[in-house]
């Protein structure tokens, strides 16, 4: 086909220029995607860590900050066994306000969680020195309380059973929990094994896998929590789904107005909490590495528009030829509009490849960064700890008020993930590129006046 | 073929005025070899491109074949010189990137043949000129003869009406100069064309059936054109 032929044997003719066209929107296209996937993995890894923090599902939380003068045992240390409330950072609210804010406009459903933990603390002296314990303080581990109806909010969300069962709602009011892997492994606990919170035999009915940064290495029916630590009808968290995004403003001043103490907390003020490798991956990507892109995309389109414009002005004696022979101006536009569209689509192809290599090349490389979360609902920043003095034995207890895991950097596994509509915008990107150079120097071969064009043959 | 009344010409350059035609009056007939003569500048080539369509003059009329070509549209002028009107010129403008026959070939498109019909044309043009045993080389490739061939192929491959040549042996040296013009003149003699011819070349222009001189934008003919320095027809 003549019209194929012409196009083939101008481009093998302009070779060089072509290649260097392609070239530049090669990389402009290959840095979109590159830089897409990294956001996207750094997005994905962000994802994971706030779903072990937040729960799966759970749009936003509710704590109240502790104020001086609040009611509760916050701060009291007993030796013995127990489950405490301690936290000098939030206060316990009633449980009627679960009720309350699952029946705002907005909200989907609502769940009450009350965060514990469970302390051994001496009669006298220390606890015994350990490797993991070289000072012989006082033992804790966190366990929330949960409520068994409400598996799609707060830490039952992103719990996996892995061995045995999970908690139902006939379970809220027995003594069963469920525990985290890890710590069952460490502590040899299986489905079926015995544990005492509180001086209390509670049942292991289920192992669990949890997301990185998940706090409670125990979770229990929120009933059996409650009547365990003596804070009957109190919590400390409320966790809440809402019907739409759009709807978490709304609902955050509704919640506000009604209960003007609420610390109102969304994933994105996490997220802007989320520091470490990952911290500084995800601000890369999304800051530098955005705007590189679109610097260097917009230089490749300027790039391939100039030289294409300068070879249409080289072909001035061509196109007037043309004219001179009867082609119409249409004829002669698509002619250049074709060229430069072959060259945005080698350069979308090649920039295709090569930015999924480097995507993948950043996954085998960044495989493990790490996320450093100062803080989780429910679970706030370490202030330091508490020293009493007990007048009648002398005793000392320093109690650190941090929960283990709350401030801490977590592994995440890291990948770069090239979505498909990222690939088709790229490419459609690269051949914009060479259709907007097509455009201008189709532009500018139109306006050629045949005679104009033939004498400047010379 | 062609009646030209009152054609003039102006353009606007540097702040003047200046007329490249100044009132042509002219008729050119059917199979008729016409050359035109006259210095650089007084306006040769502006008058071969308002008979081929590719400019429209100032006023006047221009009719080809009792159609006005400077009241046709770009299209339609475009259409004009596709089917009827072949152009040759002094630097050949071949297009460098193609082989001969695919530059015979370019003067086709616009047609919409057929590949079949097309290709049987290029090869009945190139043999009409001795070009097909070098139809497949670049131009770069060719002699300067053998480029000013392949440029009549590409102007009679369309079966045009008239040819309109801009010093078609300008750049060709005096052997090669008499072997163009020997050819042109059988082919238009053979396919009953009508050749009008820009030339410098007195040699050339005496070959031709009538001669006209150009001066200061005006077509001058017989005594008038003698008196001028030109030949007399």
């Amino acid at each position: 086909m003549l019209y194929l032929t012409y196009l083939r044997l101008e481009l093998s003719h302009r070779l060089r220029q072509a290649l260097f066209i392609a070239a530049g929107l090669a990389v402009g296209v290959a840095l979109v995607i590159t830089v897409s996937a990294v956001a996207a993995g750094a997005s994905k890894a962000q994802a994971s860590v706030l779903h072990g923090l937040y729960g799966i599902g759970t749009d936003m939380t509710i704590t109240r900050p502790y104020a001086p003068g609040d009611a509760g045992p916050g701060h009291e240390v007993h030796p013995g066994e127990h489950l405490d409330y301690l936290d000098t950072n939030q206060g316990l609210f009633s449980s009627s306000a679960v009720g309350s804010i699952a029946g705002l406009p907005g909200v989907r459903s609502a769940a009450g969680v009350l965060v514990l933990q469970q302390t051994w603390t001496p009669l006298h002296g220390h606890l015994a020195r350990t490797p993991s314990n070289p000072y012989g303080l006082p033992l804790s581990i966190p366990v929330d309380g949960v409520d068994p109806a409400a598996a799609q909010l707060g830490p039952l969300s992103g719990a996996r059973v892995s061995s045995g069962r999970g908690l139902t709602t006939a379970d809220a009011d027995s003594d069963v929990a469920l525990v985290d892997s890890g710590y069952a492994r460490t502590h040899h606990l299986h489905p079926g094994s015995v544990i005492t919170l509180a001086s209390h035999r509670v049942r292991v009915v289920g192992l669990v896998s949890q997301p990185p940064g998940t706090v409670p290495d125990i979770l229990i029916p929120i009933r059996v929590a409650q009547a365990l630590s003596h804070f009957a009808d109190e919590i400390t968290t409320v966790d809440v789904a809402v019907a739409n995004t759009a709807d978490l403003g709304p609902v955050t001043a509704r919640i506000k107005a009604r209960w003007p103490w609420a610390d109102v907390t969304t994933q994105a003020t996490l997220g802007s909490e989320i520091n470490g490798s990952l911290g500084e991956t995800a601000h890369l990507a999304q800051d530098l590495g955005r705007w590189l892109a679109i610097a260097v995309l917009a230089a490749a389109f300027l790039l391939a528009a100039l030289l294409t414009v300068t070879a249409v002005t080289r072909r001035v004696r061509e196109f007037g030829t043309l004219k001179a022979l009867g082609w119409p101006t249409s004829r002669i536009t698509a002619q250049v509009l074709s060229e430069s569209a072959v060259i945005g689509i080698a350069g979308a192809l090649a920039g295709t490849g090569l930015g999924c290599a480097a995507a993948a090349v950043i996954s085998g490389v960044a495989r493990n960064l790490t996320a450093t979360v100062a803080a989780a609902p429910g679970h706030p920043e370490p202030k330091g700890f508490i020293a009493r003095a007990d007048a009648r034995t002398g005793q000392h207890f320093y109690h650190p008020l941090a929960f283990p895991g709350t401030y801490n950097s977590l592994p995440v596994h890291f990948s770069a993930p090239v979505a498909l509509s990222v690939v088709a915008l790229a490419i459609g990107l690269g051949i914009a590129g060479g259709l907007l150079a097509g455009a201008l120097g189709s532009w500018r071969a139109a306006r050629l006046r045949p005679t104009a064009a033939l004498a400047h043959a010379g | 073929m062609y009646e030209l009344t009152g054609v003039t010409r102006t353009y606007r350059k540097g702040g003047k005025t200046v007329a490249a035609l100044a009132g042509v009056d002219a008729v050119i007939a059917d199979r008729e070899w016409l050359a035109i003569q006259g210095p650089t500048g007084h306006g040769k080539t502006t008058l071969l491109q308002l008979l081929g369509g590719l400019d429209r003059p100032t006023s006047g009329t221009v009719l080809f074949d009792g159609k006005n070509l400077g009241e046709m549209t770009e299209s339609q002028a475009a259409r004009l010189r596709a089917t009827s009107i072949g152009f040759i010129f002094q630097t050949f403008n071949l297009i460098p990137t193609l082989p001969a026959a695919v530059n015979v070939e370019l003067a086709l498109a616009p047609l919409r043949l057929d590949a079949a019909e097309r290709r049987k044309r290029v090869a009945g043009a190139l043999d009409a000129v001795g070009l097909t045993d070098r139809a497949g080389h670049l131009p770069a490739e060719l002699s300067g003869g053998e480029q000013q061939r392949a440029g009549i192929a590409r102007a009679l491959v369309k079966e045009p009406a008239v040819l309109l040549a801009d010093e078609p042996t300008g750049n060709l040296d005096e052997d090669t100069r008499d072997e163009i013009i020997g050819l042109l003149a059988r082919l238009v003699r053979d396919r009953g064309l009508t050749l009008v011819m820009v030339t410098h070349d007195s040699t050339v222009a005496a070959r031709a059936q009538r001669v006209g001189q150009m001066r200061n934008g005006r077509l001058l003919f017989g005594e008038a054109a003698a008196g001028a320095g030109g030949q007399q027809p």
